[in-house]
């Protein structure tokens, strides 16, 4: 079963050797074109997004969401 | 009605698994203790294991398995922050990204793969689970509660209160404003390492003056509720390798370099960092306890670990009782995941008694056979014998590593994998730096002090036995214990009741009865950089690789020199 363990080990070095070129490639893309995007639109469409918080403001503390859930709330990972 | 619940925290530092039988505790790990790795953030699952084994159960068993967070709720805060950081949060998002792909996101599947385990997961929010673990474990039937660590999905503080098994999150201060972050920021400026170091900057801050507060006030806008909000251009969260800007160097001068020696001004940094801090959970629980006017206080989350900070709580507010859990960061968000499924969601009874010793313990024949295979000679005393025996050679000077029972949960050791030396000698630290521990110089050791005489050394309105308190030292008795008094007159303080850690009280005691006093230096038996010891093995291994005196295991006793 020698030949069987080669085929294995071979199979394995491709994998690693696709994963290393195509995983920062596939995140390359995501970030400047998917996230670029995004950016852009957000930019152009929804400025807030990018606001910094009103330092005039007299408090900070926000009403808080989402902290009493029921056994259905808990079984949703959002 | 689900019975066993099982939770769960890790991805991020400090991964830990938690075992409620019938809304009781029954068994609670860090991984790290096993896989040997500080704040292991792996998936936990030989602390898993553990908890299933000391619980007599099979994966099948468990009713249900809870996550301390809600994993895609802190996916879209991820997205959000690299897409605010736009184009600069991009070594950031190259190195997070295949990790969140990988497991974080997966987590149903990452448990069915690695334990079989196919039903009912559940989720809550990070920050409900430190206040579910704050409340529901304290003795408290009402109490406030305030919770603050670097950042949970989107909230990095909050408040609310509790009341029975209800445990309610009113207001929150969100990512990127967090006291957590500004803390581990200014820790990594002063050359040490996130998530490790901050304990130090704690201690450092002890030896400089707050001269930089106001900057820190120009920067982080404080109001009197105690809510803030930081000038993020001061901050970079997206850096690998630090998390400050350019322009925190122009304010607070060149960073200092991991290991470079320490200037005035990194303790002056470090003195503001604390005092400001400080002065924000202050503010923050005044109000609280204005608004809710209990005498009670619960407090959770990796900043609730500064001993300094939780102390001034008790002593600048109209809060009377304070309760703070002993694994107050992440490692404690199963604990609070589980309390809240078991008695917020499922109505079982809370039995107001947090026991820190939730995990393994280890049978006489284990030990023997350590110290057997390691060549080490041993010899088997009483109880009596051990208690007097460990007494003389504490008094005597020796550094004796204590193993004994249930290995404690959280980061401090409490008298279950402990070092012992004697408060007495002023030398102490340094003799137990140079043969154990390797700590900065700056840093103190603990006192461990009977319960029923800590008011007489310190400034202690309540017990402490989590050592999560730092009252100051009574003038009197200062030159007592100068090796567990820090330079500005507090220490760090563990209370040992009889009836929580019996076999460690009757230790101090037969060392009071020798000397007079009720105390022994108790420091976390673990070499630099590396977890608190487990098994007799690691124990073994530490006090072999360690010019520490003698070690205790249960009831068998080795001695350096003897073999």
């Amino acid at each position: 079963m020698a030949w069987f363990e080669n085929l294995r080990r071979l199979n394995r070095a491709l994998a690693a050797a696709v994963r290393r070129v195509l995983l920062p490639a596939f995140l390359f893309a995501a970030y400047f074109i998917g996230l670029g995007l995004t950016w852009l639109a957000g930019r152009i469409f929804r400025p807030s997004l990018f606001e910094s918080p009103d330092l005039r403001a007299r408090s900070f503390w926000r009403d808080a969401e989402g902290y009493e859930p029921d056994w259905e709330d808990c079984l949703r990972q959002s | 009605m689900p019975a066993n619940i099982l939770g769960l925290s890790c991805h991020y530092h400090d991964s830990a698994a938690c075992l409620m039988r019938e809304g009781r505790l029954a068994a609670a790990a860090q991984e790290e203790r096993f896989d040997r790795r500080k704040n292991s953030a792996d998936f936990p699952r030989q602390a898993l294991n553990y908890c299933l084994q000391a619980a007599g159960l099979a994966v099948f068993d468990l009713d249900a398995v809870v996550f301390y967070e809600k994993p895609y709720l802190a996916f879209a805060r991820v997205l959000i922050s690299h897409l605010r950081a736009f184009p600069r949060s991009y070594g950031s998002f190259r190195r997070t990204m295949p990790l969140w792909l990988a497991d974080r996101l997966a987590l149903p599947v990452v448990l069915q793969r690695e334990t079989g385990f196919s039903g009912k997961t559940l989720f809550i929010k990070h920050h409900l689970a430190h206040a579910a673990s704050a409340f529901l474990l304290s003795p408290f039937e009402e109490a406030a509660i305030l919770t603050a660590d670097a950042v949970g999905e989107w909230a990095t503080m909050t408040r609310g209160n509790g009341h029975g098994s209800a445990v309610r999150v009113t207001h929150e201060i969100r990512f990127p404003d967090s006291l957590g972050l500004l803390y581990t920021a200014v820790t990594t400026f002063l050359g040490f390492e996130a998530h490790e170091g901050e304990g130090k900057v704690m201690g450092l801050a002890g030896l400089g003056r707050p001269v930089f507060l106001d900057k820190i006030k120009s920067i982080v806008a404080l109001r009197p509720d105690g809510s803030f909000s930081m000038d993020q251009s001061y901050f970079d969260f997206y850096r690998e390798d630090r998390m400050y800007s350019r322009r925190f160097v122009e304010a607070f001068g060149k960073p200092r370099q991991p290991g470079a020696e320490l200037e005035e001004r990194h303790c002056d940094l470090a003195a503001s960092l604390q005092a400001f801090v400080e002065e924000a959970v202050i503010c923050a629980a005044r109000d609280l306890q204005a608004q809710t006017k209990t005498p009670n206080l619960c407090l959770a989350g990796g900043l609730f670990l500064n001993c300094v900070m939780n102390q001034k709580i008790l002593e600048a507010t109209d809060f009377k009782n304070l309760f703070v859990q002993p694994a107050a960061g992440d490692a404690g968000g199963a604990l609070g995941a589980c309390a809240f499924v078991s008695h917020s969601l499922l109505g079982q009874p809370r039995d107001g008694r947090m026991d820190p010793y939730l995990g393994p313990e280890y049978p006489a024949s284990r030990s023997r056979r350590a110290l057997t295979n390691a060549g080490l000679a041993f010899r088997e005393l009483s109880d009596e014998e051990l208690y007097r025996a460990v007494a003389q050679k504490v008094a005597a000077g020796q550094v004796v590593g204590w193993c004994q029972g249930r290995m404690e949960l959280g980061p401090r050791a409490l008298g279950n994998r402990s070092i012992l030396g004697d408060p007495r000698n002023p030398a102490m630290k340094e003799i137990i730096n140079e043969k154990v521990k390797q700590r900065e110089p700056f840093r103190p050791y603990a006192p461990a002090v009977l319960e029923e005489n800590a008011s007489e050394y310190f400034h202690l309105t309540q017990s402490s036995p989590f050592m999560l308190l730092a009252p100051r030292v009574r003038e009197e008795k200062k030159a007592a214990i100068p090796a567990v008094t820090h330079v500005d007159g507090t220490a760090r303080v563990q209370t040992v009741s009889r009836s929580l850690t019996p076999r460690f009280w009757s230790l101090i005691h037969a060392f009071a009865d020798l000397t007079g006093l009720p105390m022994v230096i108790n420091t976390s038996m673990n070499l630099r950089g590396e977890p608190i010891v487990c098994s007799p093995e690691d124990a073994v291994s530490t006090f072999q690789r360690s010019r520490m005196d003698a070690l205790v295991l249960g009831n068998l006793v080795v001695e350096r020199g003897a073999s």
